[in-house]
């Protein structure tokens, strides 16, 4: 058996749902039962058969991963019990590793990763800034800007982050992996001062709305007792 | 009952009507909750490496320190992070050592923490029957569809089942509520990628909401923040992604066992929805 493994099914045995990828016969339980299967290019039991033949480079720069849900359907549905969400999520971690990712999903994964650890838990003010600092997508931001304000007036987005005791208790829990080769345009877009200008504008931001909140609210009760 | 309590992230910020609802009602039925002290993110669906059990397992850590043996996790997305994490570091010996090696001094895994999440704690250890002779103010005459998401019952689970899932609809009978059944109450949400692809989360919230308003809903209930989220606060998008209005008001089941238990409407976070739910509540009396 060990002639006919390419070095991408042994590289995935050893991650996260990706031990199994032979077990595949090509049903397609997978793709008929993904809620997201047109927005894919291959589709997941595509991308089995591309793992399977070890066409590396096109399975990690297609987008497919980047759409997955995690909806767990096709995992719940294989009749080879192949974890394929998981799978989608090593693939996920593969491409950026190997520098294939360039999918805003991607952005947001580690926006997300940083803001966790940065707190130990979620600051959804400061991953949105480290998120549309990093991509710029403004298309994106655009489409957000009338949802900001209803969150904030309804108190769903706290301007003050919750933290744990020491948030770098988290480091040795998820260790960075190892990032081989990255093209130099992702080396260039990391950025350090990203996190102190993340943390500075939340500030402001967060003083300027609250002030702004208690001013109106001031004004209000003001008003109320003449 | 005494179980320990892990809000997540979510129930301190966007769903805090969800934590205030579940604290309320679970208080009334006499189900005690000792938060977690000092725990941290799960990694949701963004945890990697190492970090996908690493981040769960402090938590579970954290409880056998602090002398709990079960966590509640009301957050879908939580509970399936820490009982991933419980199930691996339970079975397998190399994840539980490395595990150990990353926690901070003084704690120590063993992997022996029940991981919950408070409806089937509802259903399946304080028990309907129970639960129906403390409803004071039945929900008759309300029309809900319940949905589920993903994570509550995926992958396969003892609870309940993924692809026809009952235990929203169980609960809702012995609240006395019409429950609505439709064909997408199981079906992904697209939460996942609210932020990155948002055109993908308002399409598939749209198919939900739609196919819970054709079946002749009046409001949705769930139990999951993300859910919700998409449900609630993209509603605007998902009425631009199906070419239509939708107007559901969608609650968390812990708001109506609230209202079924008699406790105010006032006391349970209806204000903090984007679509308001108060019109359809004041019709039918609350």
């Amino acid at each position: 058996m060990a002639n006919v493994l390419n070095p991408f099914v042994v590289e995935l045995a050893s991650r996260r749902g990706g031990n199994q990828v032979l077990q595949c016969y090509q049903c397609g339980t997978c793709s008929g039962s993904c809620p997201v299967i047109e927005e894919m290019q291959y589709g997941p039991r595509r991308i089995l058969h591309m793992i399977q033949s070890g066409e590396e480079e096109r399975v990690l720069s297609s987008r497919d991963m980047w759409f997955c849900v995690s909806c767990y359907s096709c995992t719940n549905r294989c009749p080879r019990e192949i974890p394929i969400t998981e799978l989608m999520a090593t693939l996920r971690e593969l491409a950026v590793e190997k520098g294939y990712a360039r999918d805003l999903e991607a952005d947001f994964g580690q926006s997300f990763a940083e803001t966790y650890k940065h707190y130990g838990r979620l600051f959804e003010l400061e991953l949105m800034l480290r998120y549309y600092l990093r991509t710029f997508d403004l298309k994106g931001l655009l489409g957000m800007i009338p949802l900001a304000p209803p969150m904030v007036l309804k108190g769903k987005l706290p301007f003050i982050p919750e933290k744990v005791q020491e948030p770098a208790q988290l480091e040795a829990l998820c260790p960075e992996p190892p990032k081989a080769a990255v093209p130099e345009t992702q080396a260039q877009r990391k950025r350090r001062w990203l996190p102190w200008l993340a943390s500075g504008v939340t500030l402001l931001l967060g003083a300027g709305v609250s002030s702004a909140l208690w001013r109106s609210s001031a004004r209000r009760a003001k008003e109320a007792r003449r | 009952m005494t179980y320990g309590y892990y809000p997540g992230c979510s129930l301190l910020s966007s769903a805090k009507e969800y934590d205030l609802s579940l604290r309320l009602t679970f208080a009334r039925l006499g189900i005690e909750l000792v938060e977690l002290e000092d725990w941290n993110c799960c990694g949701a669906v963004h945890g990697e490496g190492q970090g996908v059990i690493g981040l769960p397992a402090r938590n579970l850590a954290l409880a056998e320190a602090q002398g709990l043996d079960t966590l509640i996790a009301p957050c879908s997305g939580c509970y399936h992070n820490l009982r991933r994490a419980s199930k691996a570091v339970e079975t397998d010996k190399a994840t539980r050592q490395r595990v150990n090696a990353g926690l901070a001094e003084g704690l120590q895994l063993k992997g022996n923490i029940r991981v919950l999440h408070p409806l089937y704690v509802l259903l399946q250890e304080y028990g309907l029957e129970r639960l129906k002779a403390q409803v004071t103010r039945p929900l008759t005459g309300m029309k809900v569809a319940p949905y589920y998401g993903c994570m509550l019952t995926r992958p396969r689970d003892e609870f309940d089942s993924p692809e026809r899932p009952a235990g929203l609809d169980e609960l809702l009978m012995a609240l006395g509520a019409e429950v609505v059944d439709y064909p997408f109450k199981a079906k992904c949400c697209g939460g996942a990628v609210a932020i990155s692809h948002s055109a993908v989360t308002a399409k598939l919230t749209g198919k939900v909401l739609d196919s819970a308003k054709e079946a002749g809903a009046e409001m949705v209930t769930l139990a999951c923040p993300m859910c919700h989220t998409a449900l609630d606060l993209y509603q605007s998008k998902a009425e631009r992604a199906v070419g239509h209005d939708l107007d559901v008001p969608v609650l968390y089941f812990t708001q109506l066992l609230g209202l079924a238990l008699g406790i105010a409407a006032s006391q349970l976070g209806f204000k903090r929805h984007i679509v308001s739910p108060l019109p359809q509540l004041a019709r039918l009396g609350f």
